[in-house]
């Protein structure tokens, strides 16, 4: 170490952490005494050390290690048990407020090899508000608020629920294939909606198929929560023009206009 | 990452009994609980880890260490944490696609609901996004208290390794929570 010529990197932590030899001590000591910048870098190293060393700890569930202990082995990781529990828990808890389930219109009758059906994942809670509830991480709770079902048509199971800033995500896997579900607190700014965009109908919501960066995206308001839907290979050409065949003489700025104005209105939002 | 030693799965003779699982979770159900959490960040994740550390010690398959059965309890836990972060890397990872920001607007509210979370989320939060090697050591030294030579054994990485981990994992955690 060589105080003289270069201040302390990682030394700070050690030396916060007593993990320095006695003579390194003594050269960070040397270098502290004439260097404010490398004193507040300890003081804002202490501060994060104390953040973490003074989170409180962490209490299971009741009876988790009861259970755990009566069940054994427990069930295989290759089904991940709160995937199993999500789907208890949706079951019991949402027959009577979730929508119907309901087809992707004519998209289910033709989706491509591995793309499931669809609509099944617009079975979302009607009280959905989207703002996940800071105090509680866990994906049980916070899945069965948005109404995100354990596993869709096809093998697809869901296998984690993630936060990304305001969005969280959803992704369902079967063997190979990858479907993305990201739920955004917010609502669909329409005049962003890049040309190309074409709207379905689900159950009466207006859903619009978004052509972004060569894939092709399912996005939807439900409530206060913009739905987007990543699917494990792009939509057909031939399909996207059965969701809204070509209207002679109409734009596709003037589809994307007119949507815009159906989903205000179906949102009160108009 | 393997947890040493494995050898025949039974303790040698002058080496303490491997604790039951039973012992483990009324005596250090909570301690271990929290290690995995603050690893994991969700206590379904939280769950599948535990169950496996004392899966792993019921199979014999970790030699009890004389010691801290704390730190030893840690040492499990790290090392199936790591264990699954690898695993899932090979499964092709989808990232959140920039759509949804180019296209939502986020409501006011919202935003100040959320920014006004408690700070043991916010820590919890800003340690989660700390890459797993870094935040393993984080948490070996600053939730478990060992020293970087106890840390360094238990991720089989140089001490030098463990001091650099820690400080840029610090950094990291005072950038995000700044």
């Amino acid at each position: 170490v060589s105080a003289s010529t270069s201040h302390l990197d990682d030394l700070i932590s050690a030396y916060v952490d007593g993990q320095l030899s006695g003579v390194e001590r003594s050269v960070v000591d040397a270098h502290l005494a004439s260097c404010p910048a490398c004193r507040a870098e300890v003081a804002a190293t202490e501060q994060a050390k104390a953040w973490v060393s003074q989170l409180p700890p962490a209490d299971p569930p009741f009876g988790f290690y009861e259970r755990m202990l009566r069940d054994g082995a427990g069930p295989s990781p290759r089904h991940p048990r709160w995937v199993m529990r999500l789907g208890a828990v949706s079951l019991a808890a949402t027959a009577s407020v979730w929508f119907g389930v309901v087809g992707f219109g004519t998209l289910d009758a033709n989706r491509p090899g591995g793309m499931p059906a669809l609509g099944s994942l617009f079975n979302l809670h009607s009280e959905a508000k989207a703002v996940v509830e800071p105090t509680d991480r866990s994906v049980e709770p916070r899945a069965a608020a948005f109404g995100l079902p354990p596993a869709l048509p096809g093998g697809y199971e869901l296998t984690e629920l993630s936060e990304h800033g305001a969005s969280e995500q959803a992704i369902y896997q079967a063997e190979d294939k990858v479907i993305s579900v990201i739920l955004t607190p917010g609502v669909v700014i329409v005049n962003r909606l890049p040309a190309g965009t074409l709207i379905d109908y689900v159950d009466g919501h207006q859903v619009f198929v978004v052509p972004w960066e060569g894939q092709i995206y399912l996005v939807a308001q439900r409530g206060y929560t913009v739905v987007t839907i990543k699917g494990p290979e792009p939509l057909a050409p031939s399909m996207t023009e059965r969701v809204d065949p070509p209207t002679p003489g109409r734009s596709l700025t003037d589809r994307v206009e007119n949507a815009g104005k159906g989903l205000l209105q179906a949102f009160g939002l108009g | 990452v393997t947890d040493p030693p494995a050898g025949d799965g039974q303790p040698s003779e002058d080496a303490d009994p491997i604790p039951t699982w039973e012992e483990i979770a009324r005596d250090h159900g909570r301690f271990l609980y929290t290690v995995a959490y603050r690893l994991t960040g969700n206590h379904d994740d939280t769950q599948d880890l535990v169950q496996e550390v004392l899966l792993r010690v019921r199979r014999g398959l970790i030699t009890f260490t004389p010691g801290s059965l704390e730190g030893w309890l840690s040492r499990i836990t790290t090392n199936a944490f790591l264990d699954e972060v690898r695993k899932r890397r090979r499964r092709p990872l989808e990232l959140v696609p920039d759509l949804p920001d180019a296209l939502v607007g986020v409501d006011s509210d919202v935003e100040a609901a959320r920014s006004a979370d408690r700070l043991p989320e916010e820590i919890q939060t800003a340690l989660e996004d700390l890459p797993p090697d870094f935040r393993a050591a984080v948490v070996l030294c600053d939730v478990v208290g060992l020293d970087y030579a106890e840390i360094a054994e238990t991720l089989a990485i140089p001490p030098g390794t463990v001091r650099s981990r820690i400080h840029r994992g610090r950094a990291m955690l005072r950038k995000a929570l700044a």
